[in-house]
């Protein structure tokens, strides 16, 4: 109880965001006695409707403002007995112990989590996204996390896209592969989440659809002979699946039997990558001329592309893209978005500065005001990638 | 044993009488799938109604003028939560892709004046991920929050697995989102414009966007190798749509859905009934409705197209000066007599 009444002189209104500004600014004003709530009512409250003219609950106990307590208690603890002149408590440190905390309480009893906050499908791209995060600062239940994903795993190998979804797999193996890669108990199925990705290819990869896309064909331009991976089998190669899989790829361990052409199948699939860049570097979905007219990039799709790409940095296609990025940033208002600029912190060192930390963790520090009325709450989807990048 | 027809004219083996049966069954089963229809259920209405609207502008009265236009038709949406479906594909600067916001706005508002029970906006964009940016840099963002509108993202929905109610593509089912396939009405918003896959893209074409990228990818790449014509036919067969309100007041000729150039209109398009909606809207770009594949089979099952079947109310509907222009391989589309 005397952390929760040290909070009282951090906190400066009622929201979360203001919360944030007041830590940034130094800015300690008292808040009304109203707020010493029990911590045992931290959380209580997860999903409602934001659409609603008058809150689902009184206001002043809702758990948005209970969820900053217990981001402060994190600072607090750290630095026991010098809050108030504590220089260290930056926003990127609240905003990774918020996303934390936010992901423990979007975390469904399957152990999954939905891609959206009023969902409660879980699916298996934010239960990803969402294991690497918890998994980089222990926290909620990474052990539930893991054994979903272990059970969702389809008999071929592959994962489904959600739990019940049609067997064949999907384009979110990689991301499992991934998110399972420090489980012991699950080396063999990440084996055969190997083999899957080894074994699928765009259909372009098919001599029949190569020979239509030389001949026929035409209007997207790219080489069939480079083919990376499918969104789902028997469809043709698309940056994003093909950049995870690369990343899910290069974690085969060296020494695995039946995985030696795993190198030449990696090598393909950056050349395809290379081959669907967008003329002015960046990408998109994977058209990068269409009808003879430069289709625009996005930053998404080329953060994540260049992540794939991190060992070909001299390439001039990735510094064009990094260039692309660069240009970009000032424009992203959005946490995806900046989530994958921030995310090559590696690639791009000496030039990014923490600046593009804070644009990254700005637009999530809305979360309970802006985003919650649009039907997705600090969804887990972006919540979870902002939570491993900024920490 | 032989067996004699007109004596010992004709005569055939068992064998022979076998062989010839199985070469008819055989003949029977292949040509049978082209001759049945491939839908399952003929939901035309007896007749359709249509109203083209004068707009110049985008403006902050296109609520009154949409509220005018709707006054029209005979629509009951007390009680019902109504889904409207923009077209919001992805932004590049400059270029009119999407559905204009305050459109959607006016008839989000219009809508509540109608007595709906709740109005949300939904859209699965097709080419870019990040639904928040689309939304963001398009002006969605600001004018959804202001009016209070909730926005579902359809690529990351909680999904049902539906049976398709017609066979164009042969695919037995689709994972769709639970938020259109509960929705009471459901309002297809279209951009008039020319689509460099299918010749146009209206309001049945608009429907692509219910598909879930998270599910299928992006763009929803399932569509275009399943036949995308054909993939029209069967997501309109499964999911109605209710009513089309389509933004032609700035409109995209050439290389569209991304890379045309604008074509100011200065029309809304507003139908009870998809087919008849698209069918006016090509009428108005200077096409041929019965060369454009989706539009002339969903004809035959979704919706009227022929001007007898169809009540037009508002401004009379004429081809326009100049003609659309189209990438080569639909130019066949344009109508005879339109000046191109």
């Amino acid at each position: 109880m005397q952390l929760l009444h040290q909070i009282f002189f951090t906190n400066h209104t009622l929201t979360g965001r203001n919360c944030r500004f007041a830590l940034d600014t130094g800015i300690r004003q008292p808040l009304p006695v109203i707020y010493s709530r029990p911590v045992a009512n931290i959380f209580h409250q997860s999903h409602f409707d934001w659409t609603q003219d008058s809150l689902p609950f009184e206001p002043h106990y809702g758990w948005s403002y209970l969820r900053q307590i217990s981001v402060v208690v994190w600072c607090f603890d750290s630095h026991d007995g010098s809050h108030y002149k504590v220089p260290t408590v930056t926003t990127e440190t609240i905003g990774l112990s918020t996303l934390l905390a936010e992901l423990s309480l979007r975390q469904l009893p399957c152990g999954g989590w939905a891609a959206l906050a009023s969902s409660s499908q879980p699916a298996i791209e934010p239960t990803c996204y969402s294991a690497l995060a918890l998994g980089s600062v222990p926290a909620g239940d990474i052990a539930r996390a893991q054994d979903f994903l272990l059970h969702t795993q389809n008999p071929n190998g592959s994962w489904p896209v959600f739990p019940g979804d049609d067997q064949e797999g999907g384009w979110v193996t990689s991301l499992a592969v991934l998110a399972l890669r420090e489980v012991v108990s699950a080396i063999p199925g990440r084996m055969r989440g190997f083999h899957w990705l080894l074994n699928c290819a765009g259909k372009e990869s098919n001599w029949f659809w190569k020979w239509k896309f030389r001949t026929a064909d035409r209007h997207v331009r790219f080489d069939p002979d480079k083919y990376g991976w499918p969104w789902f089998p028997d469809t043709v190669s698309w940056v994003v699946p093909t950049a995870f899989s690369i990343l899910a790829l290069n974690q085969i361990p060296c020494s695995c039997d039946r995985v030696e052409n795993a190198s030449a199948r990696i090598d393909c699939g950056i050349q395809m990558l290379f081959d669907r860049a967008c003329p002015g570097g960046g990408w998109n979905a994977g058209n990068g001329v269409v009808y003879e007219t430069v289709v625009a990039p996005h930053p998404d799709d080329t953060a994540i592309a260049l992540l794939a790409l991190r060992d070909r940095t001299k390439e001039p296609i990735v510094q064009g893209s990094v260039d692309y990025l660069e240009r970009a940033a000032p424009t992203l208002t959005t946490p995806w978005s900046l989530a994958g600029r921030v995310s090559l912190w590696p690639h791009t060192a000496g030039r990014l500065s923490r600046f593009a930390a804070r644009l990254l963790l700005f637009p999530i520090s809305k979360a309970p005001t802006t985003q919650a009325r649009w039907h997705w709450p600090a969804s887990p989807w972006t919540t979870a990638v902002a939570c491993q990048l900024s920490g | 044993m032989p067996v004699s027809f007109r004596g010992d004219r004709v005569s055939i083996t068992r064998r022979d009488f076998l062989v010839g049966s199985a070469a008819l069954a055989a003949g029977t089963a292949v040509t049978t799938p082209f001759l049945l229809p491939k839908y399952h259920a003929d939901r035309r209405p007896k007749r359709s109604r249509v109203a083209v609207l004068d707009v110049e502008q985008y403006s902050q009265h296109l609520d009154q003028i949409l509220a005018a236009g709707l006054r029209l038709f005979t629509i009951d949406v007390r009680d019902k939560t109504v889904v409207l479906k923009p077209n919001l594909v992805d932004y590049v600067p400059g270029n009119t892709i999407n559905t204009h916001p305050l459109l959607v706005l006016a008839a989000t508002e219009s809508f509540r004046r109608l007595g709906a029970k709740s109005v949300l906006v939904a859209e699965g964009p097709g080419h870019q991920r990040d639904t928040r940016l689309v939304l963001s840099q398009s002006g969605y963002e600001q004018c959804l929050k202001d009016e209070k509108i909730r926005f579902v993202d359809l690529n990351r929905d909680e999904l049902i697995r539906t049976p398709l109610r017609a066979g164009y593509t042969g695919m037995k089912a689709l994972w769709l989102p639970r938020t259109v396939l509960e929705a009471d009405f459901l309002v297809s918003m279209p951009k008039i414009k020319t689509y460099h896959w299918s010749g146009v893209t209206l309001s049945m074409k608009n429907m692509f966007g219910l598909v879930p990228g998270e599910r299928y990818g992006w763009p929803k790449n399932i569509l275009h190798w399943k036949g995308i014509q054909g993939s029209i036919l069967d997501l309109c067969a499964t999911v109605p749509i209710r009513f089309v309100i389509a933004d032609g007041i700035v409109a995209m000729e050439g290389n569209g859905p991304l890379n045309g150039t604008a074509r100011p209109l200065g029309k809304i398009v507003l139908a009870d009934d998809p087919v008849a909606a698209d069918a006016t809207c090509a009428r108005l770009m200077g096409f041929e409705t019965g060369r454009i594949t989706h539009i002339c089979e969903g004809s035959r099952f979704l919706g009227n197209t022929s001007p007898v079947l169809i009540d037009q109310v508002g401004e009379t509907v004429n081809a326009p000066a100049t003609a659309f222009q189209l990438v080569p391989e639909f130019r066949y589309l344009h109508a005879k007599g339109v000046w191109l």
